[in-house]
């Protein structure tokens, strides 16, 4: 499942369900990909880092 | 009485995504091969219906913007996706048939095609998949 961001799929907001879409022949990765719809868990992720900045690479303090 | 329908506000989705507004123009035919099943006896070549080969052309004015043209288009040249169009808005019915081509290929997409002092455009077609008309 996923949730629409783009006006051009639907609500915004409202959920999208990835697995019927796939299903009519509807290319999920693509519409995620440029922002059509955000995987659920993917837009509660929030601004959390998970990555490491490479040594000698110091990350801006905010 | 012959007639003539206009079509001002057919709608078109790419792979989910309405792209009405940046449409200009989308012919879609549908098209079987024929295969001659001609025999003795017979006084001219018959055929019957072959494999379908459908294609869907459409006319788009380009943007780059985020979620338009480009941003719908970029990630499905060289795969199949879904495509639907109907004569106006609203719900399918038998006068408002939604026509759809499932798991059709995008085999190529111009990325830019300007000329100076025209709004951008590019051609695309839809090549294969499986037709089908809703109408309700």
């Amino acid at each position: 499942m996923a949730r629409i961001i783009s006006d051009r799929v639907g609500t915004p907001g409202e959920p999208f369900d990835t697995e019927a879409a796939a299903e009519a022949g509807i290319n999920v990765d693509a519409l995620i990909q440029h922002g059509f719809i955000a995987a659920d868990g993917a837009a509660k992720s929030g601004k959390k880092k998970t990555t490491t900045p490479p040594d000698g690479i110091s990350e801006p303090q905010e | 009485m012959a007639t003539t329908t206009y079509l001002s506000n057919p709608t078109l989705t790419v792979n989910s995504v309405d792209l009405q507004d940046q449409c200009h123009s989308a012919t879609l035919t549908v098209k079987y091969d024929a295969l001659e099943s001609t025999a003795f006896g017979g006084t001219s070549r018959v055929y019957v219906a072959g494999l379908g080969d459908h294609e869907l052309s459409v006319e788009l004015y380009m943007s780059y913007a985020a979620t338009e043209t480009y941003a719908t288009l970029a990630a499905l040249v060289g795969t199949t996706t879904t495509v639907t169009l109907q004569p106006t808005s609203g719900a399918a019915s038998a006068t408002n048939p939604k026509f759809t081509l499932t798991g059709t290929y995008l085999e190529a997409l111009p990325v830019i095609d300007a000329k100076l002092g025209e709004l951008s455009t590019i051609s695309i077609t839809f090549k294969g998949g499986t037709y089908s008309v809703a109408t309700s």
